[in-house]
């Protein structure tokens, strides 16, 4: 029943992802503006990308979301779990943290920039326990904010998944294991972290593709809706944008973004098989 | 050992799924067919446009419409696409599935439709006539065609004139609008006093890098002449940008910031907030397109009264201006169809309204400016005028997005100073030109 | 006995952790109120002061972003498209993950890996190439190609999610289906599916909502504005803030309107979850 069961969704994924997908990859040999003919330009978008110190910096930024807030979003969304497991009220809770995962992103940027513009909240309340009137964040630190709000943003979602896994394990097993005298590190050592494990790993891969998507929320820190945002905060994501649709006048530079995206994508891949090789060795141990 | 659903269940779910996919095809079939492209037929034409059917630009637009229908009996399908209008336009091009008629500003255009070569040369229509022997270039003013052609021939017919300047409220600063400073050293004499008097001088949302920007071109363009920046964003190397005068301009703004002259919190906020402060009479001048007046208008404090003035004269002055206009694909089928409704459209009765109604500064200089964009009407009759950002944005698609915005923010924020921002912008140009040359 | 002893032994962390998930719950429900209230509030007041309360009441903010922005046409487009394409995603992508999760063979390995590339694709890449090929197939400009589109991009996302549910269900289950002599597709559908209803219910509502939120591909592949989505609707109605007049209360109005549904949605749907975790998988 292996193809049968397979077929419709690879065809699907095939006919409409892959083949542009391909037609794309075709494209980052050339020049084209979308419209008229592609020139052939061999490797040399390739080439230019990697002395292309706007790429670079995207491409570095997208690394530092991918490791930093996926780090703090994974520790976060775990504790979450091991609180909420048998607390009070945790379906309310539960559906509360996933809210800003439902908001467009474009709110919670309009609301993260009240909240940490210079006479915000964050430094009213800055003023009020240490004084002074507190950092300019929006200027000066607007990176980490950005991670700072991307987190929060998904940590909601990566906890309804890591929840959904641990869910299933059965209660009594954490029975058992009280007891037995297992103190809660134990429990999540040896009863929670290997059961769930098939969740964690899908969600740990997850997590890194689709942290190479991440748009909108950095985005909107252009403030309106065709400024692109400053240029240090660009990750690989916008800087597809702005070299296709993005900004006042659009530079529908396709050959040269889909090198961009390809690049992207080829250093994902890499990483994504690596961390499949260390999640499965991990799994195996238990 | 396995709890599983009651019986039935997955099959009824099964039926619902069959029910909502036959649905689905029924729909896609119903719903099949494009609207684009037209039939070609001369009596109908579809046109995309870059406003809201709520704005006043559509009301104008679609009054137009129909009279246009009325008189000639062909029918104008409008589709209101919206700002991204000619994103949606970029993928139809190369079928030649197109609209009849698009419209946005002229960089927009360009970047869209000249640079691929998919314009339509719209010399004939320029000739067309308007009404009474005049001609579409009779009605629009000769300081706005200039830069709406590509060798020699035009691809865009404007409608709205867009200008920009120092934004302040006349009820305010009534001495302003009687004696507007005219030289730098008038003008900064005048933000200390006002300083001095307690109030914050200049409004600006600094964390929109177009904002940012203008300041720095508006005070160059001023300095070197028109075009002069344009020629040094030209250079390999970025070397040029290494100039005394550069840097006599450079310190002009800079010095702006090291004076205090920005309202508290310009650089830590996110647009809209200092504009609104600014249209609640906390702060003075806003530099700024001639949309200023109604995108805060509705909003604006009691009294309120929307004056400009041009960036002051260091060695020449200017207004820089930009058009919306209409343009024409050149695959579109109803071509002249769509030249027959725009010469309709420049009609005094018509465009009359892009004014009264829409509140916008038209091409014609013969029709009455609103009243908030009199002073701009006058400014750009009077003195000459140049493209906003010297056309950095619209010559060198991504440009001003790596290279230009983001030394012309750090300035402006007070994060770097004139030798800062040189070595940045010669870093990044530098960088734009191996890519893009 | 058992449970109590749990709670005793963790006492400290558990305590602060405990609040700090109340905090952080407080702070999420503070920033739905504030967008809820914002969308109440006149547009001067909300900049005044964003965290005031004065000029509450204005409800005219969502008549007006209501109407302005031509909801009522786009809403009825987005539920029948996004529940449809949600829908069939899950269904298509369902028995794939399945045989993918549970044939331990190297060419299924490659097949996750090569689905999950799938999601890290960005659209702007590959919208021109859709684009040709749709146009092709009389596909743009219609919710019917609207539809097949959403599919096919969520199709990466839904079977890489679905794969990790599978591959935890418990071997026992097949196995005293095989017993039973039940085929692959009976097994399937009537032992499978349902224990693993939390997993497709959960897909189901991650593709829900981000087909909901979906603004790009609805840009480009639709035309006509009776046939918009409620995320294009709203952005147009966003970008009119830019010349014609910015008013932030009828724009936290638009954005209520699209978050609600979604959220009425989530909080009903969620409760489901929870509602079969208690009957499903292993005992």
């Amino acid at each position: 029943m292996f193809w049968p069961f397979l077929l419709p969704a690879l065809l699907l994924y095939v006919v409409f992802f892959i083949a542009p997908s391909l037609a794309s990859l075709w494209i980052s040999f050339t020049k084209w503006d979308g419209v008229g003919e592609m020139r052939s330009r061999g490797i040399e978008n390739y080439k230019i990308l990697l002395g292309d110190s706007a790429f670079l910096g995207a491409f570095g930024y997208t690394l530092l979301i991918l490791v930093v807030v996926g780090a703090a979003t994974f520790v976060v969304s775990f504790a979450l779990t091991m609180v909420l497991r048998d607390m009070k009220g945790k379906a309310i809770v539960r559906a509360v943290m996933f809210f800003p995962y439902i908001v467009a992103p474009v709110v919670l940027s309009v609301f993260w920039g009240f909240m940490f513009s210079s006479d915000g909240l964050v430094n009213n309340a800055w003023h009020a326990v240490l004084g002074g009137t507190g950092p300019n964040w929006m200027a000066n630190h607007l990176s980490a904010i950005i991670m700072l709000g991307l987190t929060w943003v998904n940590t909601g979602f990566y906890t309804t998944i890591i929840m959904a896994g641990v869910d299933r394990i059965p209660p009594d097993l954490y029975e058992d294991c009280s007891l037995a005298g297992a103190t809660a590190w134990q429990r999540f050592r040896y009863v929670t972290l290997p059961l769930s494990w098939d969740v964690v790993a899908t969600a740990a891969v997850l997590w890194t593709i689709s942290s190479l998507k991440i748009f909108e929320f950095i985005y909107a820190f252009g403030g309106t809706t065709n400024d692109m945002p400053p240029l240090s905060v660009w990750n690989s994501a916008l800087f597809i944008y702005g070299s296709t649709f993005g900004g006042r006048v659009p530079q529908y530079q396709f050959g040269y973004a889909s090198a961009a995206a390809v690049v992207m994508l080829a250093a994902v891949t890499v990483l994504v098989v690596l961390l499949r090789r260390l999640l499965r060795r991990e799994a195996v141990q238990f | 050992m396995v709890n599983s659903s009651p019986q039935g269940r997955p099959s009824k779910r099964a039926r619902v799924l069959a029910a909502a996919a036959t649905g689905v095809v029924a729909l896609s079939l119903v719903a099949c067919g494009s609207s684009s492209g037209g039939s070609g037929d001369g009596k109908s034409l579809t046109y995309w446009s870059m406003w809201k059917e709520n704005e006043p630009q559509a009301q104008v637009l679609q009054a137009a419409a129909d009279a246009f229908k009325k008189d000639t009996g062909t029918t104008v399908t409008i589709q209101w696409q919206g700002r991204d209008v000619l994103k949606k336009l970029t993928p139809t091009l190369r079928s030649g599935d197109v609209p009849d008629l698009v419209d946005q500003d002229e960089n927009s255009v360009k970047a869209a439709l000249v640079s691929t070569k998919a314009q339509r040369d719209l010399t004939g229509l320029y000739g067309t006539e308007v009404s009474g022997g005049k001609k579409v270039s009779d009605v629009i003013s000769d300081k706005y065609t200039g830069t709406l052609k590509v060798d020699g021939k035009p691809y865009l017919v404007p409608y709205e004139v867009i200008g920009y300047g120092l934004w302040f409220d006349g009820a305010a600063l009534p001495n302003v609008v009687s004696s507007p400073p005219k030289t730098w050293a008038d003008f900064t004499g005048l933000l200390a006093q006002r300083k001095a008097g307690g109030a914050s001088p200049l409004a600006l949302d600094a964390d929109i890098a177009n904002y940012d920007g203008i300041w720095i071109t508006g005070v160059l363009q001023n300095e070197l002449g028109k075009d002069k920046l344009n020629e040094i964003a030209k250079d390999k190397t970025a070397k040029a940008w290494d100039d005394p005068k550069v840097r006599a301009g450079l310190a002009k703004v800079k010095d702006l910031v090291t004076g205090g002259y920005f309202i508290p919190g310009y650089d830590g906020g996110k647009w809209p907030a200092v504009q609104e402060k600014w249209a609640q009479g906390q702060a003075d001048f806003l530099n700024m397109g001639s949309w200023a007046p109604s995108e805060t208008g509705g909003k604006a404090k009691a009294g309120f009264q929307y004056h400009f003035a041009p960036l002051p004269k260091i060695a020449e002055q200017y207004v820089p201006v930009q058009s919306i206009g209409f343009a024409i694909p050149d695959k579109a089928k109803n071509a002249s169809a769509a030249e027959k409704f725009v010469a309709y459209f420049m009609r005094d009765e018509n465009l009359q309204k892009i004014s009264s109604v829409a509140k916008n500064l038209t091409p014609n200089p013969k029709l009455t400016a609103p009243t908030e964009l009199a002073d701009l009407g006058k400014a750009a009759a009077e003195l000459p005028v140049v493209r906003p950002l010297d056309g950095l944005d619209s010559d060198f698609p991504g440009y001003v997005e790596e290279a230009f915005y983001p030394a012309a923010s750090d300035l402006l924020k007070g994060k770097t100073d004139v030798d800062g921002f040189i070595a940045a912008i010669i870093e990044k140009q530098a960088n734009y030109w191996k890519k893009n040359g | 006995m058992g449970s109590r002893s749990a709670r005793t032994d963790t006492g400290p962390v558990r305590r602060v952790g405990i609040v700090a998930v109340w905090l952080l719950v407080a702070f999420n429900i503070g920033v739905l109120l504030w967008m809820l209230l914002a969308a109440l509030r006149e547009h001067t007041a909300i900049f005044r002061e964003p965290w005031g309360l004065s000029s509450l009441g204005r409800f005219g903010n969502f008549v007006k972003a209501w109407s302005d922005s031509h909801f009522g046409q786009a809403a009825l487009n987005t539920v029948v498209l996004v529940v449809a394409s949600s829908v069939v995603v899950v269904a298509v992508s369902a028995p794939a993950s399945y045989v993918l999760a549970k044939t331990k063979t190297r060419i299924s390995g490659a097949m996750a890996v090569f689905f999950a590339l799938g999601i890290g694709i960005p659209v702007q890449v590959i919208v021109i190439p859709l684009f040709v090929m749709m146009q092709d197939a009389g596909l743009v400009n219609s919710l019917g190609g609207l539809f097949v589109l959403y599919v096919a991009l969520s199709v990466p996302f839904t079977v890489f999610l679905l794969i990790g549910f599978f591959g935890s269900l418990p071997e026992e289950i097949e196995e005293a289906a095989a017993i039973d002599g039940a085929g692959a597709l009976r097994t399937f559908v009537q032992i499978v599916l349902p224990v693993a209803r939390n997993g497709l219910i959960t897909a189901l509502i991650l593709n829900l909502i981000s087909l909901w939120n979906e603004t790009f591909i609805a840009l480009v592949f639709i035309q006509d504005s009776g046939k918009q989505t409620l995320s294009l609707a709203l952005l147009g109605f966003l970008q009119t803030q830019q010349y014609s007049g910015s008013d932030y209360g009828a724009l936290f109005a638009g954005v209520s309107i699209l978050v609600l549904p979604m959220l009425a949605l989530y909080v009903w749907l969620g409760r489901r979850i929870i509602e079969g975790l208690t009957v499903g998988a292993v005992k």
